[in-house]
């Protein structure tokens, strides 16, 4: 049990740290974006990086009470939903990068330039995409909960 | 899937928080079981069981959809 205590805790503590870093990273890029000019896409930037951190003071707040108490940080129900929110949002990043592509095409043949300044801007769109979804779909089926 | 839980822990004057405990669970996942709003593996629907000296069969009725 002591082991197990430990363990969850060091967890917590790796995924705090990660999700500082990740989130730092965001908010370092909307301000560049932000200070090259590009006020939407930097605001966009600001907007998705402010839910990602609601959603992780929540998570790291229930892990870090889960600890304290001394239940599991992660047990089989909610190793189930993330597993469901994973393939969710493959399933449906498939048709994020789909839509960026068709978005990338359309704005070419319009305007006459990509709204991506290089791929890897449009990849980073991409994943971001994927991330947004998988934070929707785990908030989603966290509150379901009927997860077969 | 109904579940008899909230009667049982009722029964043995136990918390969700104490039964999580026992079965090593979070109480959320307690909270749904009750609710009938998660389908439990073998493992945790026989250690839930155990904790009330019941059978698997008299903890949780299956509901045909």
């Amino acid at each position: 049990m002591k082991k197990d205590f430990f363990s969850d805790r060091a967890r917590v503590i790796g995924i705090s740290i990660v999700t500082i870093l990740v989130l730092s990273s965001f908010a370092l890029l909307s301000l560049t974006l932000i200070q090259n000019g590009r006020v939407s896409q930097g605001g966009l930037m600001v907007i998705i990086t402010g839910v990602l951190v609601i959603f992780a003071i929540k998570m790291l707040k229930d892990q870090y009470e889960h600890t304290k108490d001394g239940f599991p940080v992660e047990d089989e129900m909610s190793k189930k939903v993330r597993m469901k929110a994973m393939s969710w949002a493959f399933l449906a990043g498939i048709y994020w990068l789909l839509a960026l592509g068709w978005y990338d095409n359309l704005a070419t043949d319009f305007y006459g330039a990509s709204p991506f300044r290089d791929p890897s801007q449009a990849t980073g769109a991409g994943i971001l995409g994927m991330a947004v979804m998988f934070g929707i779909f785990w908030a989603y089926f966290n509150w379901k909960g009927n997860i077969e | 899937m109904r579940t008899r839980i909230k009667e049982l822990r009722a029964r043995y004057n136990m918390t969700q928080e104490d039964l999580a405990h026992r079965v090593g669970v979070r109480r959320e996942t307690i909270v749904f079981l009750e609710k009938g709003k998660y389908s439990p593996s073998l493992d945790l629907a026989y250690k839930v069981a155990r904790e009330f000296k019941a059978t698997i069969e008299e903890v949780f009725v299956f509901q045909e959809k």
